[in-house]
């Protein structure tokens, strides 16, 4: 089982990624997602992602809850370089879950250089797709 | 079920076998066997779909390039607007 980043959902629906295990996202990434489509409106694009959305299982949409934000508290406060919010809560995310995410961010890659030196968590682990 | 918001269908080319099937079952389950189809059709249709079966529908299934590309962009944009 993977969790799959937001970016890496549209490397699914332009056929530059698929998933050849199950996977699951994180609420952050479901709600960017919809967002996507609120925003600029009905395009093929955001309608197709948002139906893709709206098709996965209630299991597959890691909800974001005080376990998330504990772990999220833990490394955030030890990053003083600017950091993207929403990356640091997939981050918790998949730390939270031992999931591996699976993204197109290399800044994910820092990310995880900073979680590997904050003391007692577990190290971040990603896999970089598609850049 | 609300009769007011239904809809007849009628089934054609209905495999005998799956027929008999369906009468079996019908008969086993204590349901008439135009209930059983009600049933079965409306479970079939309020499931969720399985991940192969959204990947198989949507995977690549967006053609051009540049309307990915918009969206990849407003997304970067989105979680830029976050970076103090």
């Amino acid at each position: 089982m993977i969790l799959l980043d937001t970016c890496v959902l549209l490397r699914i629906l332009d056929g530059r990624y698929i998933p050849k295990i199950g996977f699951k996202v994180s609420a952050v990434t479901y709600g960017e997602g919809l967002r996507s489509g609120e925003r600029a409106g009905e395009t093929v694009g955001n309608k197709t992602l948002h139906a893709f959305l709206q098709g996965l299982d209630d299991d597959a949409v890691i909800p974001y809850t005080r376990a998330e934000a504990q772990i999220f508290a833990r490394f955030a406060a030890n990053i003083t370089s600017p950091k993207r919010v929403a990356d640091m809560m997939i981050a918790a995310t998949a730390l939270s879950t031992g999931l591996k995410l699976v993204t197109a961010d290399r800044q994910m890659a820092a990310l995880q250089s900073a979680i590997a030196e904050i003391p007692d968590l577990p190290p971040l682990m990603i896999e970089v797709v598609g850049v | 079920m609300d009769t007011m918001n239904t809809v007849q269908l009628s089934i054609r080319g209905v495999p005998v076998k799956v027929a008999e099937n369906l009468k079996a079952r019908a008969a086993r389950d204590g349901k008439s066997l135009n209930a059983l189809v009600v049933e079965t059709l409306c479970e079939e249709a309020e499931r969720k779909p399985t991940q192969a079966e959204l990947i198989a529908r949507y995977a690549g299934s967006v053609k051009d390039p540049e309307e990915i590309a918009r969206m990849e962009a407003e997304l970067q944009s989105f979680r830029d607007e976050w970076v103090e």
